[in-house]
């Protein structure tokens, strides 16, 4: 058993977790963080994608003990902390760009990650950046539509943080 | 009407996109012990003996269900070929046998190691082929004994057959100019949806049980489980959570089952939640098979006959498969005129995966099979594909293949707006193709009942039975519905689902029928609270309440705009106001019996009409399809919920696109080899075409506000257009599906396999 | 089950010699993972290599692009010196899977695969890759990465640790063409890779690897001798292609793809991905 010591959403957790166990059980199993979704436990749904320092990655395939000292987020830690939805989030749901809503984690957090390294991307890198992340239900184009629309609010806003959703607050890093 | 009919948020999307929304792996339940199950290795085999005495002695195994420990009796299908867990014969691999509850994963795993299954192989019947050949080994060798239902056809390994006719096929044939006859062989593919099974079962005091799952038929569902184990069916109480997508996978229980079944062995609740690779184990699979299709016609295009035979293979079990050879016949000649018809279909057992209704069970199926086929024969007449199927298009009046008074038809709009959209008859580059395909599908109405409720705190409570499976059909389309009954806001209207105890009863999400039977439930529901609102309002106001108009949270007095008072303030004075509402019982429309053979589904509530343009480039070398744009016209009555059908008709149209070019599951004789996602590919954002959604409105008499039926339609054509889009470009097509790269290769290098 | 996260390469030598046939090395643990949470059978003792510096550098080591077996997909697709010296590298790793995958899917996972159509291990045959291994028995060796290659999904011997690809810097006209069922990411069907050098309109050096085309990747030999010391054209490319796929090329068939198919993949793509280079070539003449 392995210690390790995880910034979630901006809040430090210390654990002792098993060498192979995932970033998506602890998630979710040990932090009842219910948010991110197990689609296929194998990296090819990417209905786990979860920011990992500023990296989008499979959660179901990620070490726990590798994210040890790294900032994670999850789409619990994406709203602001008054719970100010972030303009992704905004933007799926004002163009309905969801249905049954299972995919709708990752995706969010997918789009996310990637529209702070490429804040003007056109359909074509969108549909590239999201295509780790299956949806069975709106064929996809309300999703690329909101997002496309959310990396204009972004910019609007002035939005240029390198990192998506709550940081840990510089003093509390190991 | 202002909110009916207008593009609204969901007010379920805050939840989902904050990752709050709670599906059934995400439930807490504490102590609950994990599930797990034990699965054939053999596709076909006899059960000698099973052994769990040294497994239950194991560390942590709270107990272990097989067929010796529940009941013996048969699963309620339309022929009782299938029990909970195999008593004699396991019949397909991956079939569970057994089931383990035991305090944690790896405990229960290593009891499923430990449980003793002594398997006699047989050889195995692996498709339709060796199902029906003479001397096939039978895929239930006791099947003479089976009880079932009056009309089912039960014969050796077929199980079901059914046959419409009219005219004389062969004399019509003889006089065509011109006739086109295939061979279409279909894969079979996955439901796809995102979330695997998951359900968790607990044992009440009162001798009751309770469900956690996310069914796409809670109610249905609830008094199965009760009828089988002999509990009081309201002592057991299915609480359905939010489902992450469905598509027809989810009507039968399969995780529910054995959580329920471990549930009730012991003392502490049971949650089973399935890895990918366990669900596409079990998963109900979309019905693969073959066809054959001849039809003729005159030179100027006039289709004069049609004879077409599919066979499906359904797989180990009957289940909910007989829907699909009902529909294929249903479909294969239609929205065509086509006087002299000969069209059956045979549903054959083999040992593999139980077929189930996937979304448009026998859709994507027919409709590929005879739309290639009549765009080869209007090419064979040098007749343009459009005009050769508005030629023959259905019209108000018309009759269905089985004598079916037709009314509300929308063919020719559906088919005229799709091929405009797309641009039909433009120019178009070298590689490039562009192709259509129309058909019918019908609307249902099941049992539905709701509980509409005015708060004294002025929101608006509605319980209905209908889950939320994702299409928006309850947790948006139903708000709608009593907003606008009400006079208030849809963000002030909450909706309480399919929590059995609620006793609001529903016959579940499919058949295209939620918001058709649900939808009623509620308006009758959110009606009779309207009544006892403007009694209030006559009061209050001193009117009577025919001139009350109630909207945008008001209450006044018709041509008095500024004589009003607040909904809000009328349920405050004087107590919660409810009303309970049922969809009513429609019946089926007539048909001509004499022209149909054991056909239990030969005429269909408030047709709809779909028509779909698409367009393809394909690279010739590679094979490759890239479809570049898919326009779907549908004829949804009247659009209730508009937002809610575009995602039908665009999430459907990427189904569609799976359908037509990369779902396949693959089997060989040990059973499924892609049980992953790595290998069973469904499509991405990058294989998704542009998409156009056209709503059309032709009112049905029956639905309300006229509406019709709205989930299926859209993805039982643009597979069919992309077939088409594929021969327009390089002159032919593959007569199978998945149209794979290496398929479309094929189909240039050495001609078509007809 | 042993756990260790050591610090530099020797502690991990040391261990990996003292645990031998029970140990397995994580890196990255994409596919490792899955697989021993299902079954952790003769598995006692597992490395996690992550902390070691080195393993995550790409520089320039004596006179070769040295790249860290930890160096991820994504991190290939980004890096300047891989732009500029090994940009087959590069263009295969962009190809590889999904953004999620690509952040955290390494060069060395991928070498000791053993897939036959693993996107960087095609890269690195026709690049003339080496392998850099170290192992206390042998101290630090140098591999062709075909080796390694043909060993498949055994992955290397106990005690055996990848530590680098090492890359000549030979500046040459690249292209890397991939065939897969649907346009979303997948393991390719069939893929080629192709490294030219030419002198003038004359063909000096040719480097065509095959994905998907036999049990490991392998080199085309039959199509580079077709090409070397000729002009290129459309003609020699084409008639390399066509040795490509009916001498070269051995595969056969599976559930995704028939032989006949794969072979016909082998000829189309590696004619494209020679036009390719010739283009590249043509441009950066110009």
């Amino acid at each position: 058993m392995q210690p390790v010591t995880l910034c979630v959403n901006g809040e430090i957790v210390e654990l002792v977790v098993d060498p192979l166990r995932s970033l998506l059980q602890t998630l979710r199993d040990d932090l009842g963080l219910t948010g991110t979704k197990e689609g296929c436990g194998t990296g090819y749904c990417g209905a786990c994608t979860v920011i990992v320092g500023a990296h989008a990655v499979n959660a179901c395939l990620y070490l726990t003990v590798d994210a040890d000292r790294k900032d994670i987020i999850t789409i619990e830690g994406l709203a602001d902390e008054d719970g100010t939805l972030h303009p992704v989030q905004q933007a799926f749901a004002e163009h309905t760009a969801l249905q049954c809503g299972f995919c709708t984690p990752g995706m969010i957090l997918s789009a996310a990650a990637f529209l702070a390294e490429n804040p003007a991307p056109d359909e074509s890198e969108i549909r590239n950046a999201l295509a780790g992340n299956l949806c069975r239900c709106t064929g996809y184009q309300s999703i690329v539509r909101a997002v496309f629309d959310a990396s204009k609010r972004l910019r609007d806003a002035g939005r240029t943080e390198a990192r998506v959703g709550r940081q840990a607050p510089i003093r509390a890093r190991a | 009407m202002a909110i009916i009919g207008s593009h609204r948020l969901r007010p379920d999307a805050n939840a989902k996109v904050r990752g709050t929304t709670l599906y059934t792996a995400d439930v807490e339940l504490r102590d609950a012990a994990v599930g797990m199950v034990l699965r054939s290795p053999h596709p076909f085999a006899r059960i000698v003996r099973i052994d769990t005495r040294h497994a239950s002695s194991l560390p942590g195994v709270r107990t272990i269900a097989h067929a010796g420990t529940v009941p013996t009796k048969p699963l309620a299908f339309s022929i009782k070929d299938q029990h909970l867990f195999p008593t004699t014969h396991a019949r397909y691999a991956g079939e569970p046998v057994a089931a383990v509850a035991a305090d944690t994963p790896e405990q229960a795993k290593a009891a499923l190691a430990e449980v003793i299954v002594e398997y006699e192989p047989l050889e195995p019947v692996l498709t339709i082929g060796a199902a029906l050949g003479p001397n096939a080994p039978l895929v239930h060798p006791h099947w003479q004994t089976y009880e079932k239902n009056e009309n089912r056809v039960l014969r050796g390994n077929i199980c079901g057959y059914n046959r419409i006719r009219r005219g004389d096929v062969d004399a019509a044939l003889a006089s065509a100019d011109a006739s086109v006859e295939g061979e279409y062989r279909l894969a079979s593919s996955a439901p796809g949806y995102i979330e695997p099974r998951a359900a968790a079962a607990r044992k009440e005091p009162d001798g009751g049980l309770t469900v956690w799952c996310g069914s796409q038929s809670p109610y249905g569902n609830r008094d199965e489980l009760a009828g089988f184990f002999g509990l009081d069916p309201a002592k057991v109480r299915f609480i359905n959570q939010f489902v992450g997508g469905a598509f027809g996978g989810k009507i039968l229980m399969a995780t529910e089952w054995y959580a329920a079944a471990l549930a009730l062995q012991c003392d502490r609740p049971v949650r089973m939640v399935w890895s990918r690779h366990e669900d596409q184990l079990n998963v109900f699979p979309r019905h693969g098979g073959f066809a054959r299709i001849r039809s003729g016609a005159k030179a100027d295009g006039k289709l004069v006959a049609m004879r077409a035979s599919f066979f499906f293979n359904t797989g180990a079990y009957i289940g909910y498969g007989s829907g699909t050879a009902l529909i294929a016949t249903m479909l294969a000649s239609a929205p065509y005129r086509v006087p002299n018809l000969d069209l059956e279909a045979t549903l054959v057992y083999t040992n593999s995966q139980v077929a189930g209704p996937v979304r448009a069970p026998g859709g994507p199926q027919a409709n590929f099979v005879k739309e290639s086929n009549l765009d080869e024969l209007a090419r064979q007449l040098n007749l343009d594909p459009l005009e050769f199927r508005l030629k023959n298009a259905w019209v108000d009046g018309d009759e269905s293949p089985t004598g079916q008074k037709l009314a509300s038809v929308s063919v020719k709009e559906t088919l005229r707006r799709a091929a405009e959209a797309i641009g039909w008859g433009t120019e178009l580059s070298e590689r490039r193709g562009r192709g259509l395909a129309a058909t019918w599908w019908f609307s249902s109405c099941g049992g539905s009942k709701a509980r509409v409720s005015l708060l004294e705190n002025g929101r608006v409570r509605v319980a209905s039975g209908n889950p939320e499976v994702g299409t928006g059909s309850a947790a948006a389309a139903l708000p709608i519905i009593a907003a606008d009954v009400l006079g208030v806001d849809p963000s002030s209207v909450d909706v309480v689902l399919a929590d059995t105890q609620t006793d609001t009863y529903d016959s579940g999400v499919g058949g295209s029928g939620s918001t058709f039977s649900a939808g009623q439930a509620v308006e009758a529901a959110a009606l009779r609270v309207r009544e006892k609102l403007l009694e209030r309002a006559e009061h209050a106001l001193e009117a009577r309440a025919e001139d009350i108009d109630l909207r945008h949270g008001r209450a006044f007095v018709r041509g008095a705009e500024d004589h009003a008072i607040g909904i809000e303030q009328l349920a405050r004075s004087g107590g919660e106001m409810s009303g309970d509402g049922e969809a009513p019982e429609i019946g089926d429309p007539e048909f001509d019996e004499s022209l149909v053979e054991s056909h239990e589904f030969a005429s269909w509530l408030a047709p709809s009409f779909t028509a779909t343009a698409a367009q393809v480039e394909v690279d010739r070398e590679t094979g490759r399809v890239a479809v570049e744009k898919i326009v779907t016209a549908q004829d949804v009555g009247f659009a209730i919920n508009p937002t809610g059908i575009v995602g039908q008709i665009e999430g459907g149209a990427t189904q569609s696109l799976g359908y037509a070019l990369i779902e396949e599951l693959k089997f060989d004789e040990h059973g499924l080899i892609n049980a992953d996602f790595k290998d069973y590919l469904l499509p991405t954002t990058l294989d998704a075409p542009s998409i156009e959604a056209i709503i059309v409105e032709s009112p049905s008499k029956e639905g309300p506000h006229g509406m019709k039926g709205a989930g299926e339609p859209p993805v039982t054509t643009p597979a069919a257009a992309i077939a088409n889009a594929i021969r327009d470009a390089i002159g032919t097509a593959p007569h199978e599906v998945p149209m794979t790269p290496e398929r479309v290769w094929r189909a240039l290098e050495h001609g078509v396999r007809g | 089950m042993r756990y260790f996260e050591p610090n530099f390469l020797d502690e991990a030598l040391v261990l990996l010699d003292r645990f031998g046939d029970g140990a397995r090395v994580l890196a990255g643990a994409t596919r490792l993972g899955p697989q021993l949470r299902e079954r952790t059978a003769g598995v006692d003792t597992l490395v996690n290599i992550k902390r070691i510096r080195e393993l995550h550098e790409i520089r320039l080591d004596r006179g070769m692009l040295n790249v860290g077996a930890l160096v991820t997909a994504q991190q290939l697709s980004d890096d300047e010196l891989v732009r500029t010296h090994a940009p087959l590298i590069g263009a295969a790793a962009m190809t590889m899977g999904a953004r999620q995958l690509r952040s955290v899917a390494t060069i060395g996972g991928n070498v000791c695969s053993g897939d036959a159509a693993a996107d960087l291990s095609v890269a690195l045959l026709a690049s003339d890759a080496l392998c850099a291994i170290s192992s206390i028995r042998r101290g630090p060796v140098e591999t062709p990465v075909e080796r390694i290659l043909q060993a498949g999904p055994s992955g290397l011997p106990s005690g055996d640790l990848l530590v680098a690809l090492r890359i000549p810097l030979r500046p040459a006209a690249i292209a890397y063409q991939k065939m897969t069922t649907r346009r979303g990411f997948e393991m390719a069907l069939v893929s080629v890779a192709v490294s030219l050098i030419f002198e003038a309109v004359e063909v000096r050096h040719a480097h065509i690897a095959l994905g998907g085309a036999a049990p490991t990747p392998v080199r085309a030999t039959g199509a580079e001798s077709a090409l070397v010391g000729r002009t290129f054209s459309r003609e020699s490319a084409a008639a390399a292609a066509l040795i490509a796929a009916n001498a070269d090329a051995t595969p056969s068939d599976d559930h995704r793809a028939s032989a006949l198919y794969r072979r016909h993949l082998v000829e189309v793509l590696a004619l494209r991905a020679l036009l390719d280079a010739g283009r590249a070539h043509g441009d950066a003449a110009a």
